[in-house]
């Protein structure tokens, strides 16, 4: 036979036709019912095209690869109808699913409402976290932003001193901008009630280092930072609207602060922060310059950095940068920084400056309502299980028919992810006021700065955890029910052997799995509850109930003098201890539990240090009573008096703590000791230590205070006045006093101490609270699933469990038997959950004050409560099989 | 789907039906367009009603055992959108067929 005639056979024998063959591939995906048409169709052409070619004996190769060519084009035709399909089965499943969850309406609800709950709470603390960690800072670019600071020993960056500033300034590769940023804050005068307003001073790149530009007006020119033409200023938004009505021509004109008069310039876009815990009304040039003598000092930290990273420049690069830049500094001042000193200079990226140690709270709440979730999707699933169930026979008939088990999986997850998704939308509605309880029981200083909403990063999460959802409840009845298991469904009264209950099946793996997360989250709260309690019994080192405190900040246009300084607060004292329940007076210069805090280097006499090598503590100006005002006990020596003032010997009282590490063992009394390079001052007490920035600052800092007439601070004081009763109704006749001495001096930041101590604690508090509140959720989610689970076996055994009774059972063998079977599952549970509490738990190590991550007590008592209430859960179904009459059960088959 | 969808090629393919080449594979050897475009062509054609598909009368297919052909012809409104393309593409004008070929298969 020749070679032709041989192919020719080969290629017409049917079942070697490779183009038909193609035509049968790319028919899987036309839609069924067009499907046999559209074989017919490009069979019938190809068969007689290959017909007439073989007809003219021209089945040559060339044809043939025609012809297969041709088939091949059948796929954009396939293509083409594909839509088609999708369309009907999608459409299909979709509508057969809406049916089946109509006719289950109890089902439906509880399945979209837990659904609901567990997505709206994720979505909530999902909105959180992008707000505050994920979204950017809003500022030009704001990932190129980074803080510079010191650092010891490779720590993180802080404040800055200016003579360090302007170094790195100068000798950096990498920055495009940088600016100095330094507190600051006026009284705003002459414009009806006299108010500080808070704010900042900054050097001449802070707007282009931000990229930010003003709303009105414009930014600050670099002549603007020299002494003499730096007395211009930018208002805030809020400050433009509230004090100046919105009056459009307000660029030009004069505002007086601080007795000075300083000239508008600019308008900041409304909004605008740069501290996210602080707020912003005023902003004035400056920069630090050698006339500035107190701040110009290589030690002297008072400032903030922010730079820009150059285009192109990395993260790395920069790090390496400043240590070269730190390099350099060192060599050049020997003295300031000998070989041992570990001081450098460190970056950091902005956002993580601002927002870094939220990180680990965020994600342990997240965490904590993933967990939820899962709790919910398992009670789901289980409820899905149990319906599947009871469609097993339609399922198998189905499935007899012949129908593929792909598509009887595919609709069931239609429907589990049409009921995820409406329990989605539902979830996004009560996100939405979730969203805004959180902010509104938060801490301020966190939700103040950043906008939480719902913007579409978060729809878009919401959307994905839903289909995740879905998807992940529907899989365990789709797996299991579509598999054909005729003989056994197809029986009459299917059910007659009854289910046995059994291990290892799907409910009681979820169920145990609930009880183990739950145990989990529960463990962590009460860790954290152990810890919050702990927190607030620390003692404060100073007696917070019925302590007022507000601040006042004298203008050294009007107070020039320390004479004039003492007569004011002289006469406001005497002024305000005769206000009737006023108990005593005093003053600080560094108050404690505001979040701030003033430190400054010293020297004991007799003692040598290297300049790096001086020791600093937390410094305060105090008048004579304010150690009584605020109940600081007295441990040796002597308070300040009255004599301590200008003119009178230098004198100084330290805390225990810095007794304990400076003379340990000696009698500070006497010894002498110099502040900042000042003149030496003599000891002649020691105080208890006061938490100056929280309960749980862990170690204390050495504190020292000295008269407030006997140096040269800043003119700013915080008033603290013990009073008897409420404090809070002493304010009024306060600020009538003070206005009575020098009315155009108004008082600021009036407030109590408790409820100073409150906001520091609020941040700890807020996560105590919402961790409590998903532990208790998903405690109450498992215990559903657990009662739901047994009161099913129940049901199943309803037969079994009449017999039993029949043959002699008691009421306590067969509780026995069902509490057993649910005793079985909460131990494996909470045995699991136990172990990985104890692993899990070191992650919770940072937030925990004073309490380990696996305290015995809170690992005791909590997995008694789980246990106590699975047990309640048990013990209800139990009950009610006992109350039924054996012979009904026997009856209904 | 506007008068937009009417490209050079759709004209082509309407007048190569007008021109009597019924059948799919016909429409592919006459106009030189691919069959990759040409189906998808046929098919939106027919949804919107400019052509309807028939299978080939028995009589035909089953003079030469072989299956069933599918044809295409116009109608009413498709033979308004050819006249409609022929007026845009000019040239299509010329593509007339010689006469007496191809007689419809529905009459054997």
């Amino acid at each position: 036979m020749s070679p032709l005639s041989r192919c020719k056979r080969l290629f017409t024998r049917p079942h070697l036709r490779p183009h038909l063959k193609l035509i049968a591939l790319f028919g899987v995906i036309v839609p069924r019912r067009l499907r046999a048409n559209w074989r017919r169709e490009w069979e019938a052409e190809l068969l007689r095209r290959e017909d007439l070619l073989a007809q003219w004996d021209n089945l040559n190769w060339r044809n043939k690869l025609d012809l297969l060519w041709r088939s091949a084009s059948a796929f954009w035709d396939a293509l083409w109808l594909l839509p088609k399909r999708l369309e009907d089965e999608m459409f299909q499943d979709l509508r057969f699913g809406v049916r089946m969850s109509m006719k289950n309406p109890g089902f439906t609800a509880i399945a979209v409402l837990t659904l609901a709950l567990g997505i709206g709470a994720n979505t909530a603390i999902f909105s959180v976290i992008n707000a505050v960690l994920l979204r950017p800072l809003p500022y030009g670019e704001a990932d190129r932003l980074v803080f510079v600071g010191h650092s010891w020993g490779g720590g993180l960056p802080r404040i800055i001193s200016s003579v360090n500033y302007l170094d790195c300034r100068d000798q950096n590769k990498v920055f495009e901008n940088t600016s100095l940023v330094l507190h600051w804050g006026a009284n705003l005068t002459g414009q009806g009630q006299p108010e500080l307003l808070p704010g900042l001073q900054v050097s001449a790149g802070f707007f282009t280092t931000l990229r930010v530009q003003p709303f009105l007006g414009r930014g600050f020119l670099p002549e603007e930072n020299k002494p003499g033409n730096d007395q211009v200023v930018i208002l805030s938004y809020g400050l433009w609207q509230r004090r100046f009505g919105g009056d459009p021509q307000i660029l030009g004109k004069q505002i007086t602060l601080d007795d000075k008069s300083y000239s508008v310039v600019g308008v900041m876009p409304a909004g605008f922060r740069f501290f996210p815990d602080g707020e912003l009304e005023i902003i004035k040039p400056g920069a630090p310059a050698p006339e500035m003598s107190r701040h110009y000092h290589r030690q002297w930290e008072t400032f903030y950095m922010i730079a820009r990273l150059k285009p192109g420049v990395g993260f790395e690069q920069a790090k390496a940068d400043m240590k070269a830049v730190t390099e350099n500094i060192r060599r050049q001042n020997p003295g300031w920084y000998p070989p041992e000193s570990n001081w450098g200079l460190a970056v950091r990226p902005l956002q993580e400056y601002f927002f870094g140690e939220l990180h680990r709270p965020l994600f342990l709440l997240w965490g904590a309502v993933g967990f939820v979730l899962l709790i919910a999707c398992a009670n789901v699933a289980n409820l899905a299980l149990a319906r599947a169930a009871s469609r097993r026979r339609e399922f198998s008939v189905r499935l007899a028919v012949g129908a593929n088990r792909f598509r009887l999986m595919r609709q069931l997850m239609t429907e589990s992810v049409f009921l995820a998704l409406i329990g989605g939308s539902l979830g996004c509605l009560l996100a939405l006021w979730g969203i805004s309880a959180l902010v509104a029981l938060g801490p301020t200083k966190v939700f103040q700065a950043v906008q939480v909403k719902a913007d579409i990063v978060v729809l878009w999460f919401s959307l994905g955890v839903s289909l995740l959802t879905g998807v992940m409840f529907g899989l365990f009845p789709a797996i299991r029910y579509s598999k054909a298991n005729l003989s056994e469904a197809m029986k009459e009264g299917g059910r007659a052997a009854s289910e046995r209950f059994r291990f290892r099946s799907p409910k009681s793996v979820l169920v145990i799995a609930e009880v183990a997360l739950s145990l989990l989250l529960l463990i962590g709260a009460g860790l954290l509850l152990r810890s919050f309690d702990k927190t607030l019994r620390v003692n404060p080192g100073f007696e917070p109930q019925g302590l007022l405190t507000f601040y006042i900040s004298l203008p050294e246009i009007r107070y020039k003098t320390n004479a004039q300084i003492n007569s004011f607060y002289q006469q406001a004292f005497a002024d305000i201890k005769a206000i009737p329940g006023v108990e005593a007076v005093g003053s600080t210069s560094n108050p404690p539990m505001t979040g701030g805090n003033k430190r400054n280097v010293f020297a004991i006499e007799g003692r040598s240090y290297g300049p790096a090598q001086t020791p600093s503590g937390t410094i305060s100006a105090v008048t004579p009573d304010c150690f009584r005002t605020m109940k600081i006990p007295l441990l040796a020596g002597r308070y300040f008096t009255e004599q301590d003032t200008t003119g009178a010997p230098a004198v100084v009282i330290i805390d225990e703590l810095f007794a304990q590490r400076h003379f340990a063992g000696q009698d500070p009394r006497g010894q002498r000791m110099s502040i900042g390079g000042g003149p030496w001052r003599e000891i002649v007490g020691v105080v208890g230590h006061v938490k100056h920035s929280g309960l749980d600052e862990v170690p204390g800092d050495a504190q020292y205070y000295y008269p407030t007439f006997q140096g040269d601070e800043e003119n700013g004081q915080a008033v603290v006045i013990r009073s008897h009763s409420d404090p809070l109704t002493l304010v009024p006749a306060v600020q009538d006093a003070i206005q009575k001495i020098d009315k155009d001096q108004p008082i600021f930041r009036v407030r109590t101490l408790t409820q100073d101590l409150k906001d520091i604690t609020a941040q700890r508090r807020f996560l105590v609270l919402l961790l409590s509140i998903f532990a208790g959720s998903a405690l109450a989610l498992a215990a559903i699933g657990l009662y739901g689970v047994i009161a099913y076996s129940v049901s199943q055994r309803m037969h079994e469990i009449g017999i039993r009774m029949a043959l002699g059972a008691q009421t306590t063998d067969v509780l026995k038997l069902i509490i057993g079977q649910g005793l079985k599952l909460i131990l494996i549970g909470a045995a699991l959950g136990l172990a990985g509490a104890f692993a899990l738990t070191r992650l919770l190590a940072e937030l925990l004050f004073d309490v380990k991550p696996t305290d015995p007590i809170t690992f005791a008592v909590v997995p008694s409560l789980l246990v106590a209430v699975a047990l309640l859960a048990s013990y209800l179904p139990a009950r009610r099989a006992t109350k039924v009459d054996p012979m009904e059960t026997l009856r209904h088959d | 789907m506007g008068r937009g969808f009417l490209t050079y090629t759709t004209a082509v393919i309407l007048q190569a039906i007008a021109n009597g080449y019924l059948y799919g594979f016909d429409i592919i050897d006459i106009t030189g367009v691919p069959g990759g475009t040409v189906y998808p062509a046929l098919r939106r054609l027919e949804d919107e009603g400019y052509l309807v598909s028939e299978w080939e009368e028995p009589s035909i297919s089953q003079a030469e055992p072989r299956p069933a052909r599918k044809y295409y012809e116009l109608t009413r409104e498709g033979r308004e959108l050819l006249a409609e393309a022929v007026t845009r593409y000019r040239l299509l004008e010329q593509a007339k067929p010689k006469k007496g070929r191809n007689p419809k298969p529905s009459r054997a």
